[in-house]
């Protein structure tokens, strides 16, 4: 996946707001990119770009050389809100994308719900559900339709740091199981480092690419290691040039 | 231990103090005007076993009024569901019809009536006066159910990248289905509620309302009364089963209206 100088601008009552201004990075194959930034620097509005939910004002985004089209490629999207079907229970909410995709073939849907560790609430709806599972059944439905490219916006904001912090060692485990490509949005600067092969680290509104740093340390990691704390430092630093107070 | 529930008692303290009310004032009053709830009891017994005047007994009034509230109910959900789902979608079409539709809605049934006898005769006058009273109530929960859609909701779907139509299909309408339902619910009700003016113009002698017609002119006010009392008590009956299978079905939903 491939973003080339792509610019964003909203017209809103009070005139035109600037939202992306020139931001290029790339993404290979396989890779987990984090993107950290100060919240409203447009993060949501890049990965809705990406995911062909809204299109730019300039600028290219490429995913495998095509404009990104949901009909046409296969993405998952986990919101950074409440985005399970109420009405739908854990499997059918799993299901969702497959069946929109006519994917045929329950056994996924329920080794996906084991590998999530869901067994036993699949037939919960999601209000019976703590919000650690609400995550878990939303990252499991964007894993069902098997997808080249997962976006994700935030999606342990919300939850209590000891559940995202074994929802982090899931979600690695995941990933070296399925080695999807992985754009992830977080302001979470510890999740970023820990998580991620590249964390891109944005400018305030309108937002640009500061900086790129490059984890390159095994997994399994350690979260306090010198390493993964030496990287955090770095990027609070240049998270600091840009809101000063943080 | 078992704890007894007191809640039954204390529920039909307020219903006993209405009747010991109302005996209480019958007496008073002394009229054949007010009659007293022994004699409306025993009105509402002849009814039920003997019939009325001419011989036709409460339940075939009943039936009657039903299939009648019935057959414009189903008019009224076969014209408001589409149309407020369309209404719903379309911000232009709502917008267009609602110089119409909004001052129609607030004319009642009652005024329509001169209007329905002259246009319509049979049974179109019973459908048109009851699918009035229970068209606006359906329309309207369907376009604000399908209005509320969260917006978050249709872009995961979109994100699958489903198409309008399966967006509709799977995410609007389902999300919409509790506010269409308990339109109907409210509909139903108001359609019930219509079965007078229907039957004022309806020509048969058979339904609920023209019982109470043909027992006030015959100046009958115990029949009259047992009348109007089957009337809300078949209404609440619908009322409540309708209220269960909206619990049941939208088990999903923390809450139900009511
Ligand atoms: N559809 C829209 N119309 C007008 N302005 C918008 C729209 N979407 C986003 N914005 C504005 O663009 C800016 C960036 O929003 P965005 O949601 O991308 O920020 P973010 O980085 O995701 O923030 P957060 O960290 O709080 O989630 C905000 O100022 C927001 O008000
Ligand atoms: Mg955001």
């Amino acid at each position: 996946m491939k973003v080339e100088d792509l610019h964003k601008h909203f017209l809103t009552r009070e005139g035109r707001l600037e939202v992306l201004k020139g931001v290029s990075f790339e993404v290979r194959e396989g890779e987990f990119v984090s993107v950290v930034g100060p919240s409203g620097c447009g993060k949501t509005t890049l990965l809705r770009l990406v995911g062909g939910l809204d299109s730019p004002s300039s600028g290219r985004i490429t995913i495998d050389g095509k404009s990104p089209d949901p009909s046409l490629h296969r993405l998952g999207f986990v919101f950074q809100e409440d985005s399970l079907f109420p009405w739908r229970t854990v499997w059918e909410n799993v299901r969702f994308g497959r069946e929109v995709r006519g994917m045929e073939g329950e056994r996924e849907v329920g080794e996906l719900l084991e590998r999530m560790g869901l067994r036993g609430f699949e037939r919960c709806y999601p209000h019976q559900l703590s919000g650690g599972m609400k995550q878990r059944v939303a990252i499991a439905r964007a894993l069902a339709v098997d997808p080249d490219l997962l976006l994700m916006d935030e999606p342990f904001a919300n939850l209590d740091a000891q559940t995202r912090w074994i929802l982090h060692q899931d979600l690695t485990r995941i990933w070296e199981e399925v080695r999807k490509t992985i754009l992830f949005v977080t302001h979470n600067v510890e999740e970023a480092v820990y998580l991620s092969d590249r964390v891109l680290v944005f400018t305030v509104r309108p937002a640009r690419v500061k900086r790129v740093l490059r984890v390159g340390l095994p997994r399994p990691r350690d979260k306090l290691s010198a390493g993964l704390v030496k990287l955090r430092k770095e990027v609070v630093e240049l998270l600091r040039e840009e809101v000063p107070y943080l | 231990m078992i704890r007894f529930s007191r809640e039954p008692l204390y529920a039909s303290l307020l219903p006993l103090g209405v009747l010991l009310l109302w005996e209480a004032l019958s007496r008073m009053v002394h009229s054949s005007f007010f009659p007293g709830v022994g004699e409306v009891l025993g009105s509402l017994w002849t009814l039920l076993t003997k019939g009325d005047v001419e011989g036709i007994r409460l339940h075939e009034h009943a039936l009657h009024s039903l299939l009648r509230v019935l057959g414009g109910f189903s008019l009224a959900c076969l014209t408001a569901i589409p149309l407020g789902i369309l209404m719903g979608l379309r911000e232009g079409i709502y917008r267009l019809s609602k110089p119409v539709l909004e001052p129609v809605r607030f004319i009642p049934p009652l005024a329509w009536i001169p209007l329905v006898i002259l246009l319509l005769s049979g049974y179109w006058r019973y459908l048109f006066v009851i699918w009035l009273g229970a068209f606006f109530p359906i329309l309207l929960n369907t376009i604000s159910g399908i209005k509320r859609t969260s917006p978050t909701l249709v872009e995961v779907s979109r994100s699958f990248g489903a198409g309008k139509g399966t967006t509709v299909k799977k995410v609007v309408i389902p999300s919409a289905l509790p506010e269409i339902t308990s339109g109907m619910r409210v509909g139903l009700g108001v359609g019930w509620m219509c079965i007078v003016a229907a039957e004022m113009i309806g020509g048969e002698r058979v339904g609920l309302g023209r019982l109470i017609l043909k027992y006030s002119e015959l100046l009958r006010v115990d029949m009259v009364v047992a009348g109007m009392i089957t009337i809300g008590v078949v209404g609440l009956l619908m009322n409540e089963v309708l209220l269960r299978a909206e619990k049941r079905l939208f088990i999903w939903r923390r809450e139900v209206s009511l």
